[in-house]
């Protein structure tokens, strides 16, 4: 089920309703209305995948006891190991598996060995990499004994498949998430609200900017040996607000939905457009993951204890393994390096912790020299997209050496409008950048401009939305 | 709680509104169907495809039968392929739509081959009573005369194009008639236009089969409108590179379209065949200045054979 269709229109409101007027009175119903209703919003696209979901929860969850009830820790590497196996394996196979296949197989050929390529026919369970991501965080945190594991099963499986963020994130750490399936929530009007209106805000993030972004988009890269530099410009900075209109007004969506019902998930974008260098646009995209990856993956490694050789090693690996996450294909790993190097001369200068706060805090108006900064970290983002948009490497270097051409000079010949839209957006954003989301407007006084706003917004999304798009982290 | 629905209930009434005032006064120009589905039932109809749609103009109809026995005015019911062919679906809206207790009705039924075609290639699945179009508007449709009409809004969203507010390139008018206001007159782009269609219809005429079960269905058409008045049938022009694909696809269609005139006393109307050829902008479709005249000649054949 996807949050712009008219099927979430009535699902929302009817779970709402059960959730708060229905079976208020007892926690573990309601937990078990959120489940069941999670595994119908998951199974309206394959109900098929729903075992595989099933399955990685009991494993987890009795991993989890199985972990917590021995002290000797061989058996409880042994219990983790299985957890993680049972994960990274339903993801090897069903995400990886084609993938390592042909490549092995390329690999050969390029040597003069011709190898027989098998591939299965089998297609990627939505959000796979979300959920296991999700479930293995859990175990891990049991076996480092900082979360003692789930003795409510109706619990786990509700925070395991939790709808509104099961399929793109955000991927929420069981130390947070978990509890709150423990604790009777209670109805918060001002968190309702503005879970209203950040759902609002979403909406317009994917219908309005990502939405009409794509059909630029698509007619850009489908036909870029015939357009002109700057029309190639015009459509990688488009695809930079696709994705991010698409992926951030999902996680606004996602969040926004989980207020409704009293929960609260974390902030996965802080308008990360409006960085200073590569390390704080990191700090601001997809939260949840980075730090995901920097909990499980970079300080396991070493971190930056072993010094800067190791800082750079480590980093390094956790964009390429961050890359390798969002595909199966060399141009993800091509765009998690692109990013490390990005990163490189912030680790040697040591100044990937510079800017830790807001852009032009308290200001209205940004400093040339600022201006600079968020220029060029967008512009450097751009670049990296161009192989995440890419279907191979090689069409994403020509891409990019016919952008860098004589014909940047020229006017673009594409469609221009969602360069409206996106204007927008980032008047919008800019002023409400050190909040939560774009609509946060709790500290707004006046009813009537609240409603002004509000309208004028579900105005944006009616008129000028564009044909429905599929989200694009549903592939990841 | 009780804030959040109070206040969550007005926005909706707040969406609604907008809604509302789109759809009253905009219907129009934000979908091509929606018009057709919010006016009462109609003593007198046009059915076909977007040739029809487009080709024929029930406004000239109406001022050039205004002092004849007609129930006029006229409505044209036509859609466009992609959800038309004759067949069980278009019937029962078809039947939905008219007034069936009177008997003095206009009824032009347009027809070319391909609106009596199989697109499942061999598989006949009309004849175990599966239509493609069974899901798509008019068919999908319970009520189709409402004003607003929710229901289709509800269930054609994806049809709608509401920044066609601003743009308005093409309006369907409440008589059903879609008026393309803003054809391009660059002779290159048109042609690249027509050349599109020949693929098109050439990939069609491949692809597609002679479909006996749909030609049974119009059939029962002819058969049902005979009882409420008078039934036309009518081939409107096309280009001659679209009438070798149509001819070599179906070489005797005219001849068969005649059996059924006669078998209804049904005149058969075929502007095919007649020296002075109306020009169509694409191949298949005639502009609006082009579909005026075309619609008068098609009231001087209807007169004639009424004189008859």
């Amino acid at each position: 089920m996807l949050f712009n269709s008219f099927e979430y229109l009535i699902f929302l409101p009817t779970v709402f309703v059960l959730y708060w007027f229905v079976l208020n009175k007892n926690l573990r119903i309601q937990n078990a209305l959120l489940l069941s209703v999670s595994y119908l919003f998951y199974g309206w696209w394959d109900y098929r995948f729903l075992a595989l979901i099933i399955f990685s929860s009991f494993v987890d969850y009795y991993c989890g006891l199985a972990i917590d009830k021995t002290s000797s820790s061989n058996i409880r590497k042994r219990w983790l190991t299985i957890s993680m196996l049972v994960n990274l394996g339903f993801l090897g196979v069903f995400k990886y598996f084609n993938f390592f296949s042909k490549s092995l197989s390329e690999s050969f050929s390029s040597l003069g060995y011709e190898l027989d390529t098998l591939t299965l026919d089998i297609i990627l369970p939505v959000g796979i990499s979300f959920y296991t991501f999700q479930t293995m965080s859990y175990t891990i945190d049991i076996y480092r004994k900082k979360l003692a594991p789930s003795k409510d099963i109706i619990a786990f499986f509700a925070f395991v498949s939790f709808f509104p963020q099961l399929v793109a994130g955000p991927i929420e750490r069981a130390t947070n998430l978990l509890p709150q399936f423990y604790k009777k929530r209670k109805f918060s009007y001002e968190k309702a609200a503005d879970g209203l209106r950040q759902i609002l805000w979403g909406l317009f993030k994917k219908i309005v900017i990502a939405d009409n972004c794509a059909q630029v988009v698509n007619q850009v890269f489908d036909n870029y040996m015939d357009l002109s530099a700057s029309s190639l410009l015009l459509g990688a900075i488009f695809f930079a607000f696709q994705i991010y209109g698409d992926f951030s007004g999902y996680s606004d969506i996602a969040i926004g939905t989980s207020r409704l019902f009293g929960f609260n998930l974390m902030q996965n974008f802080a308008f990360p457009y409006f960085s200073r260098d590569i390390a704080e646009f990191w700090r601001r995209w997809h939260i949840s993951l980075s730090t995901w990856f920097r909990d499980y993956v970079y300080i396991p490694l070493g971190g930056s204890r072993g010094g800067i050789s190791m800082k750079i090693r480590n980093t390094f690996i956790i964009f390429i393994v961050s890359g390798f996450w969002h595909g199966a294909n060399w141009t993800f790993v091509i765009w998690g390096f692109l990013n490390a190097l990005y990163f490189l001369p912030l680790l040697l200068l040591n100044r990937n912790r510079t800017h830790t706060n807001v852009v032009a805090e308290d200001k209205l108006i940004i400093s040339f020299k600022e201006f600079l900064q968020l220029s060029s970290t967008f512009l450097l983002t751009v670049l990296a997209w161009i192989f995440f948009r890419a279907t191979t490497i090689i069409e994403a270097f020509s891409y990019i050496k016919r952008m860098f051409s004589l014909s940047l000079f020229s006017l673009p010949s594409i469609d221009i409008k969602p360069l409206l839209y996106i204007g927008i957006l980032v008047i919008i954003e800019w002023f409400q950048r050190n909040k939560q989301h774009g609509l946060e407007l709790a500290t707004l006084k006046s009813m009537p401009l609240r409603w002004l706003v509000y309208t004028f917004i579900f105005c944006l999304i009616f008129f000028f939305g564009a044909k429905s798009e599929s989200f694009i982290y549903f592939q990841f | 709680m009780k804030k959040l629905l109070i206040k969550s209930f007005c926005f909706f009434i707040v969406v609604l509104l907008i809604v509302w005032i789109t759809l009253s006064y905009y219907g129009g120009y934000v979908d091509y169907f929606y018009n057709k589905f919010t006016t009462p039932k109609v003593n007198s109809l046009i059915m076909g495809d977007s040739r029809s749609f487009q080709g024929v103009q029930p406004n000239e109809i109406d001022s050039y039968f205004k002092n004849s026995n007609f129930n006029l005015p006229i409505l044209n019911y036509s859609f466009t392929l992609n959800q038309i062919a004759y067949g069980e679906p278009y019937n029962k809206s078809i039947l939905k739509k008219i007034d069936q207790t009177q008997t003095n009705g206009l009824f032009i039924v347009t027809v070319h081959p391909f609106m009596l075609s199989n697109r499942s290639g061999g598989n006949k699945e009309e004849a175990k009573g599966i239509f493609f179009e069974a899901d798509m508007p008019p068919h999908n449709m319970y009520n189709v005369t409402s004003s607003p009409n929710f229901e289709y809004f509800f269930k054609n969203f994806k049809y709608f194009h509401f920044r066609g507010i601003f743009r308005k390139s093409s309006k369907t008018h409440k008589n059903g008639w879609l008026e393309e206001k803003n054809l391009p007159s660059d002779s290159t782009l048109l042609n690249q236009w027509k050349q599109g269609q020949i693929k098109l219809y050439t990939r069609y005429s491949k692809e597609w089969v002679r479909s006996e079960e749909r030609l049974m269905y119009l059939d029962d058409l002819i058969s049902f409108l005979n009882n409420h008045g008078n039934v036309f049938l009518l081939r409107l022009p096309i280009s001659d590179e679209m009438m070798d694909i149509e001819n070599s696809y179906w070489s005797n269609f005219n001849d068969e379209m005649k059996v059924l005139s006669n078998k209804y006393k049904a005149p058969y109307i075929n502007f095919n065949i007649s020296k002075h050829r109306f020009n169509t902008y694409d191949g298949i479709h005639l502009d609006k200045f082009i579909g005026a005249p075309f619609t008068v000649a098609v009231c001087d054949s209807i007169n004639k054979y009424l004189k008859k």
